[in-house]
């Protein structure tokens, strides 16, 4: 369609007098409170209905080349089912998830093993183990489901293992209280050693040498960087309102805090903070070779030359939990109200792969853990 | 009658100034102003009007959120319009989940009609 052919229906096409003032109100409370904050729809049956008629009516205007124009971008948008199936991963590696059905090691042939009832659950340094944690216990479990050891303690939640090949620690919480044990399962610090804790995963610095460094988030919502083995804290951080996630970058020199109304980026060795203007993240991941995704409940964001790109958006419904692929690849993230995972595919391509019926492949909707090689 | 085009820029010029300082009464100006374009052009995109009323909305509100960093040397409207392209592009790539589509394929098809509007809604606000 020509120019003037567009120009002629933006100018024919009704304007929707009610939708206009239901934007005009949520605009001006944005602009009131001058925060990031994404719209709601606000419609009612009536407004439906109206805005039902406004359709037909735009339908009615729009010339047949311009009903031309808007079907075939509409064909090239294309709605089509998802895979019934996980039948693969699109990248090598094995992926951890967790939930009311137990903990399962997804493999890249589409393979599926059952570790196991705990609906808690995550990789070792090297993936070679999996922390596994049910409401009163503790275990690390090989990836074929035995179990090598178990710790009987209360309320266990976010169990976490970091170090070396060679020497490793793992953390979790009982009913707030941080705990620090060994790899073997030896040396619990005592419950009442470490303050408590936000609701809020702890982070092992990624390592190659043979230090224990955990960053966790205060009650307080204070980001505190802890060297394990001495028990010395090296910083802590400003307080930040509604602390959510925390991740480290691969190579240990930043550690990203997702609050409520930002993203805080600090500088691993001084706790210097730099913000990302970016509200309403959930979770928060860092690629193997170092780009930093985020996602809100409605968006998947990536941050790339110290700008926010949006990734992916999904037609409705929230969306929750983000891994990356072992090769930077693909992001792994969840639409639990469509039953659906999606994969976004960041390099060598732009592909979404959409799957459905994961509740009914794993017996529950299960949360993403982990996409380890 | 419609003002003389200097008069809009003036104008124009003088509600983002006094938006970014925080009237509210200037960022309506700007909406009255803008939102039936901003609206037509995403329905004119996606056909779906409640889906255009959502497009055009979080355009605005993308709008307001840049607005401390909006350079007022440049025309509000293109830099709006390119805020509302880029929101039915996400709307229609949303909706390429249910199939395994390139998105460089969803993006160049959709560019290029999206470009033809571009271009009409840039002359029209230049």
């Amino acid at each position: 369609m020509s120019e003037r052919g567009v120009q002629r229906l933006l100018g024919s096409v009704p304007v929707d007098e009610q939708a206009a003032r239901r934007a005009w109100e949520i605009v001006r409370a944005a602009y009131a409170e001058r925060e990031p904050r994404r719209s709601r729809r606000r419609r009612s049956s009536v407004a439906l209905v109206l805005a039902a008629v406004a359709a037909a009516a735009a339908a009615a205007v729009l010339s047949p080349p311009g009903r031309a124009v808007v079907n075939a971008v509409r064909r090239s948008i294309g709605i089509e089912h998802a895979q019934p199936a996980l039948f693969r991963l699109p990248a090598p590696g094995r992926l951890l998830v967790a939930g009311g059905s137990g903990a399962w090691i997804v493999a890249d042939d589409g393979s599926k093993r059952r570790l196991g009832d705990y609906p808690q659950a995550s990789w070792s340094p090297h993936a070679l183990y999996v922390v596994a944690a049910a409401a009163n216990e503790l275990a690390a479990v090989e990836p074929t489901g035995r179990v090598h050891w178990t710790l009987a303690r209360p309320q266990i939640r976010f169990p976490r293992w970091g170090g070396t090949r060679s020497d490793t620690r793992i953390a979790y919480f009982t009913a707030g209280r941080l705990h620090i044990v060994a790899g073997d399962g030896t040396g619990d610090v005592a419950a009442q050693g470490l303050a408590a804790a936000a609701p809020v995963p702890p982070a092992w610095e990624p390592t190659t040498g043979d230090r224990h460094v955990l960053a966790y988030v205060t009650a307080r919502g204070r980001v505190t960087v802890l060297d394990a083995d001495s028990g010395n804290v090296q910083w802590v951080s400003a307080a930040y309102a509604g602390p959510r996630a925390l991740a480290w970058s691969p190579d240990g020199t930043q550690l990203a805090l997702a609050a409520k109304t930002r993203v805080i980026v600090f500088d691993a060795r001084t706790g210097h903070a730099t913000a990302i203007r970016a509200g309403g993240v959930r979770a928060l991941a860092f690629a193997p070779d170092g780009q930093l995704a985020l996602l809100r409940s409605h968006e998947v964001l990536l941050r790339a030359g110290g700008l926010l790109h949006t990734l992916f958006v999904p037609p409705g419904g929230r969306l929750s939990g983000l891994v990356w692929s072992p090769d930077s690849r693909w992001l792994l993230t969840e639409l639990p109200a469509a039953d659906e995972w999606v994969f976004l595919q960041v390099r060598g391509g732009r592909r979404i792969l959409a799957v459905s019926h994961i509740a009914a492949q794993f017996g529950a909707f299960p949360s993403l853990s982990g996409w380890a090689s | 009658m419609r003002p003389e085009r200097p008069e809009l820029d003036r104008r124009e010029h003088v509600w983002v100034r006094d938006a970014q300082r925080g009237s509210a009464a200037a960022l309506e100006h700007l909406f009255r102003s803008h939102w039936p374009r901003a609206y037509r052009a995403a329905l004119l995109v996606v056909g779906d009007a409640a889906a255009a009323e959502d497009i055009a909305q979080e355009s605005f509100l993308a709008a307001i959120r840049a607005l401390d960093r909006f350079d007022r040397r440049r025309p509000f409207g293109p830099w709006l319009h390119r805020i509302v392209v880029n929101r039915a592009i996400d709307w229609g790539q949303a909706r390429s989940l249910r199939r395994e589509l390139p998105r460089g394929t969803v993006n160049s098809r959709l560019r290029r009609g999206l470009d033809r509007l571009e271009a009409v809604l840039r002359r029209e606000t230049a």
